[in-house]
């Protein structure tokens, strides 16, 4: 997981673009190779990002809001620790965990709000007021 | 002397479904403890009564069934995923204690506790005479 910076990296669109694409011809929302996997919706007032973070506790998520980017940050233990463990399969993927997801707009830092139910984790991030297109009337003379 | 465990996952059986969505694998961790083998599967978006555990002769199947997604709150800007049912089976090849199998979902995951059967004793058979 890399956050670009669109305006140093004249790749990034590039990057994203090809992103895209395989993403596209490998079949549309097919499951990506990262963790936690997340999903994001936006408008012009408000965003939606939830992301699957299966066996993570609550305690153990931190979120940070910086500007128009939400970054996601936790650790997951996949297995107990226990000693004597004789370990059959081992799938699930543990440790330490990063993402960083940009918004098209600047967030209201104070507003946002965060909630995690059944391993999928939901942050609603109202767009910044000063941000918002104002409507400017037109006086007649 | 222990019996030695050995668990091989199987592929879903070639089902048809039929909900027009997809049907996954989730990853999982097994691993045997205090006397009883642990399966952990991950299925996020699922609670307790979206899941089944079946254990028929040697098989044992977990199926999830993902809640019908509502109406996309916005815009999709990140998509990574999308709804699905899961479903797995393994294979276990030793002795479980059947009438104490536990399976408990939490924060998304699947915890299946299938204690070991008791060892079977050496019996000393009487041979009779007549």
């Amino acid at each position: 997981m890399m956050l670009r910076n669109a305006y140093l990296d004249p790749m990034a669109e590039m990057v994203k673009f090809q992103r895209d694409m395989n993403r596209l011809l490998n079949g549309y929302c097919r499951p990506a190779d990262v963790f936690p996997r997340v999903n994001a919706w936006a408008d012009d007032t408000k965003a939606e990002v939830r992301a699957e973070v299966p066996g993570v506790e609550s305690s153990a998520l931190h979120l940070t809001v910086t500007g128009d980017v939400l970054v996601i940050e936790g650790d997951r233990s996949a297995m107990a620790d226990a000693e004597g463990l004789q370990v059959h399969r081992r799938e699930r993927t543990g440790g330490a965990f990063r993402r960083s997801i940009r918004l098209p707009w600047e967030i209201e830092e104070g507003e946002v709000k965060a909630a995690q139910r059944n391993g999928v984790l939901t942050v609603t991030l109202p767009r910044r007021a000063s941000t918002k297109p104002r409507a400017i009337p037109v006086a007649a003379e | 002397m222990t019996t030695a465990t050995e668990l091989k996952a199987t592929d879903p059986r070639p089902v048809e479904a039929t909900r027009d969505r997809p049907v996954h694998i989730p990853d999982a961790d097994i691993f045997e403890a205090d006397g009883a083998i642990v399966v952990l599967a991950d299925m996020p978006g699922l609670d307790d009564r979206a899941v089944t555990v079946e254990l028929e002769n040697d098989v044992l199947t977990i199926r999830g069934r993902a809640p019908e997604a509502g109406v996309e709150p916005a815009q999709p800007i990140v998509r990574e995923f999308g709804e699905r049912d899961y479903e797995r089976s393994f294979a276990i090849n030793t002795e479980i204690d059947r009438e104490h199998i536990r399976a408990q979902m939490r924060n998304g995951v699947l915890k299946v506790t299938l204690p070991l059967a008791a060892e079977v004793k050496p019996r000393q058979i009487a041979v009779e005479s007549h």
